[in-house]
């Protein structure tokens, strides 16, 4: 079954001197607990498909369909409303509230829904992310791996239809890299957590289930690994 | 506690500064505008006493009387603290740009944004309002305790002048004016906070996200001048750079130090126009005492004429005026100066070419008739009298004319000679119509002229008669025993006229009094330096509003830029040069604060002086002083919040602050 369908996505940026199609026409659809990696050369695209997908912003034509949702066709407000419960989105930089505490960094979607109260949940996935020592400390007093794993685990706090990663390992070492794309794995096999992670790393790609090759906005290659 | 409010809180801990000084800027409106609404309850109560039942049938007018200036003061509060409160959110808003993008991409919809800067405004209040709100409470009942001790003097000073009266104010409670600047408090920030977070909130989750923490920077922003860099070298061309990429932030400081300049030149201004009319009319005689009997009059229009006529219903003639200063003199050898006038019963009908060409431009220019000339008829003491005409050299029992005519032309005082010196008669007309010439014997210039007689609100033509019924008569001395003088001469006003002390002035048909020259002066000056102080504590309570503001922008200014301080350092700028930079922000800040209100402020100056210049003979002078002292209090302000700001940066360590910048 099919959680995410996007058809014929369109966006072009600027007017009519400066246009740049950002993304063109792209169409690809994918089911409950794949895992996908997304990947071109830097200015291909990606990051433009992440934000259209994750509902932050709206494309030139063409829709994006989430559990048979037409989510452009929502109100901003619907749609934000909608993306607390169904979108976990992990960016490469700036994603953490810089006030407020590990747990409650990872609750910030459930709080927005006023849904605190959710303690069994919070504490497996506290475990899931080895943060527990960890839970009442503010993102500054964290690595930058750290904060990257709270990230993940306030995407996967209200349990989404899909995750949305940009570049989230771009900004650290190789080491860190890896626990992170293993934290993203190990909720995508346990957890059945569809996955959607964009890169430009290819050895991180390689371990996806399928990879989706942007160029210049299109796409070039859509393959199946087999693990 | 909900998530919006817990981001408001920990987002005013976090900055605890500038919370600070907010609730500082919040706390003081509040407490400005509490005092100005217990002045006015206090106020009204005043009035309620002093008129009594009668205050039902006009205290509509009364209470308009008092709404008037506090609604001007209330405006003035509120337009200060929303131009400083709406800053302070507007910057705190702009800081979490990022921070609202990631709420966005969380799924935190407009309305929880609007709610957690809005949560801020309501935090501060609750805090702000109360403690603002007794501190206005105090302060109102300081101010009515200084009032009152000017009242005092005013009464005291009042009783010898008019009658009874009893002015004194009474600090009263009154909880409609506490809920009142509580309410306009309260939505006074939700309306500064309320711009900024609509704007925040409006801001796309994507341009949040994307924007990351840079303010985009458009070329023409940071162009600067390269006269700038010939005068103040790189460091001014730096600092310069930056004001104008922030010039929203530094615009609330900017005005904020305007209106402050403004405020204090025109107060100074008002305070100078003030002294300068005490001087004008404070007459300028070796007098001291006045003794004083007037006449209530009535006035009708005569069925046959049509003109305005004046009846006095007890005149004085001269032999009573000479009578009472014989009496007078018994004290202790004093000499008296007796002087007895009217100014209402003739006028004069004189030949054009008998009036000189400058009487006739000073009439014009007072829009007064020349064909038609008030007459006032004065009388002297005897002795005063032959004096006069001996001075004149002219037999007693004539008439003298005064050649000299004293008007205010916009601003200049002029004296002028109104009568050709050939003149031999005038004919003097009445109301109902009769007529009678009137030979003068003898013409006394400006010079010759006794000090006594050079009072405020003469008429063109002025004559000394050797007798004649007039309205009122005075009686001026230097006793040297004033208050005995005062009881003496009180006593013998008694006697010779003999009233009722339980009717009015309008019963008994005149009045009279004894009282100190300058007593008047004092009267004003009570009035003045009460009025001043309370202007000039409204002012400064204003100020330090605006102050808050200014400190908070400047100082939050260079915090913000710690990281670029950082690479500036890191690349080798000095201590030196780096202080030297932020010297010639506060330098370039001032310069901008003073563009604005010196302008301004010297244009109200005038325009204080415009009224006051067609009254009195007081022309409009440049307030140096005042301009001088704000340029130095301007600059020592922008000066030393700048120098304290980087005082703090200066302990910080250069690669913590690059890091922990990079690293968010
Ligand atoms: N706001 C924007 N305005 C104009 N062009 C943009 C904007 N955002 C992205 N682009 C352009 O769209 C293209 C795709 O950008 P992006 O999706 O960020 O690429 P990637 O993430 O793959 O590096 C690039 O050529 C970029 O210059
Ligand atoms: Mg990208």
């Amino acid at each position: 079954m099919a959680v995410l369908e996007v058809k014929g996505l369109t966006k072009i940026y600027g007017n009519k001197d400066t246009k740049v199609t950002a993304l063109d026409n792209v169409s690809f659809s994918v089911n409950k607990g794949e895992f996908v990696a997304i990947i071109g050369a830097s200015g291909s695209g990606k990051s433009t498909l992440m934000n259209l997908i994750g509902g932050i912003d709206r494309p030139s034509s063409g829709s994006v369909i989430i559990d048979e949702k037409e989510i452009f066709k929502l109100s901003e407000s619907q749609l934000a409303i909608f993306r607390r419960r169904n979108i976990g989105m992990i960016y490469q930089f700036y994603n953490l509230i810089p006030t407020l505490t590990t747990e409650e960094n990872i609750m910030l979607p459930r709080l927005l829904d006023n849904r605190g109260d959710d303690k069994d949940k919070l504490s497996s996935i506290m475990g899931m992310i080895g943060l527990s020592e960890r839970a009442k400390h503010l993102p500054s007093e964290l690595s930058g791996g750290q904060q990257q794993r709270v990230s993940v685990g306030r995407a996967m706090i209200n349990d989404p239809a899909f995750i949305l990663a940009d570049e989230p390992t771009g900004n650290l070492d190789s080491r860190t890299s890896r626990e992170i794309i293993d934290l993203l794995k190990f909720a995508n096999r346990s957890c059945h957590q569809t996955l959607l992670l964009i890169t430009h790393d290819e050895k991180i790609a390689l371990q996806a289930d399928r990879i989706i090759t942007l160029g210049d906005g299109k796409i070039l290659a859509d393959e199946v690994m087999k693990s | 506690m909900k998530i919006t409010a817990k981001l408001a809180y920990s987002q005013l801990k976090i900055n605890r500064s500038r919370t600070l000084w907010t609730l500082i800027a919040i706390a003081l409106s509040a407490a400005l505008t509490t005092a100005v609404y217990s002045f006015v309850a206090s106020g009204n109560a005043m009035i309620v006493n002093f008129l009594g039942e009668n205050y039902g049938l006009y205290g509509k007018s009364y209470l308009v009387l008092l709404m008037i200036p506090a609604s001007i003061f209330g405006i003035i509060i509120f337009a200060m603290s929303v131009t400083v409160v709406s800053n302070v959110f507007r910057i705190s808003a702009q800081e979490r740009v990022t921070q609202f993008g990631i709420m966005k991409c969380t799924g935190a919809t407009k309305k929880q944004i609007t709610d957690t800067v809005m949560y801020e405004s309501v935090l501060l209040c609750a805090i702000g309002i109360p403690v603002g709100i007794g501190l206005g409470l105090l302060l109102a009942f300081g101010g009515i305790r200084v009032a009152n001790h000017s009242l005092d003097d005013l009464n005291d000073l009042a009783h010898i002048m008019i009658n009874e009266i009893n002015l004194s104010l009474e600090f009263v409670f009154s909880w409609q004016a506490l809920l009142l600047s509580a309410s306009i408090c309260f939505l006074t920030v939700l309306f500064s906070a309320w711009f900024p977070a609509h704007k925040a909130a409006k801001v796309p989750a994507i341009d949040c996200i994307r924007g990351a923490n840079e303010i985009k920077i458009d070329r023409k922003q940071v162009h600067t001048s390269p006269l700038v860099d010939k005068i103040f070298g790189f460091e001014g061309t730096l600092a310069a750079k930056n004001i104008k990429r922030n010039h929203r932030n530094f615009r609330a400081t900017v005005i904020s130090l305007s209106v402050g300049v403004i405020l204090f030149i025109g107060l100074g201004e008002l305070g100078n126009q003030a002294s300068a009319i005490e001087d004008v009319i404070s007459p300028d005689v070796d007098q001291t005492v006045i003794s004083e009997y007037i006449s209530a009059y009535t006035r009708d229009i005569n069925k046959v004429t049509g003109r305005k006529e004046t009846t006095f219903l007890h005149p004085i003639d001269s032999e009573c005026g000479n009578s009472v200063k014989q009496k007078l003199e018994e004290f202790e050898n004093t000499s008296i100066f007796g002087i007895g006038n009217d100014l209402d019963t003739y006028y004069a009908v004189l030949p054009q070419t008998l009036i000189s060409a400058q009487m006739r431009d000073a009439l014009e220019d007072e829009e007064q008739r020349t064909d038609e000339l008030e007459v006032e008829i004065i009388t002297l003491d005897q002795e005063n009298y032959a004096k006069l005409c001996q001075k004149a050299n002219i037999p007693l029992g004539s008439t003298i004319l005064l050649n000299h005519y004293r008007y205010n032309d916009f601003g200049e005082e002029v004296n002028l000679e109104p009568f050709s010196s050939t003149i031999k008669e005038v004919n003097l007309v009445k109301a109902d119509g009769s007529t009678l010439e009137m030979p003068i014997q003898g013409i006394l210039t400006q010079e010759e002229i006794p000090k006594e007689l050079f009072y405020a609100n003469t008429n063109p033509v002025r004559l000394i008669l050797p007798r004649a019924m007039v309205r009122g008569y005075s009686w001026y001395c230097a006793p040297t025993n004033i208050g005995r003088f005062i009881e003496y001469s009180n006593r013998i006003l008694e006697d010779s006229f003999p009233s009722d002390a339980d009717s009015s002035y309008m019963e008994e048909g005149f009045n009279t009094r004894v009282y100190k020259i300058n007593d008047y002066m004092k009267v004003m000056n009570i009035a003045i330096a009460l009025v001043s102080v309370f202007m000039y504590s409204f002012v400064v309570l204003l100020m330090l509003i605006g102050l808050t503001n200014v400190i908070s922008t400047l100082s939050t200014n260079v915090l913000m830029r710690s990281r670029e301080f950082a690479v500036l350092k890191s690349v080798g700028m000095t201590p030196e040069s780096l202080r030297r930079m932020l010297n010639y922000e506060s330098i370039l800040c001032t310069v901008k604060a003073l563009l604005y209100g010196l302008p301004i402020g010297i244009a109200v100056t005038c325009f204080i002086n415009l009224p006051i210049r067609s009254m009195f003979p007081i022309p409009y002078k440049l307030p140096w002083l005042a301009i001088l002292l704000c340029v130095m209090v301007v600059f020592f302000i922008t000066w030393s919040t700048t120098r304290y700001a980087a005082h703090k940066l200066d302990n910080q360590n250069i690669i913590e602050t690059i890091r922990s910048e990079s690293g968010r």
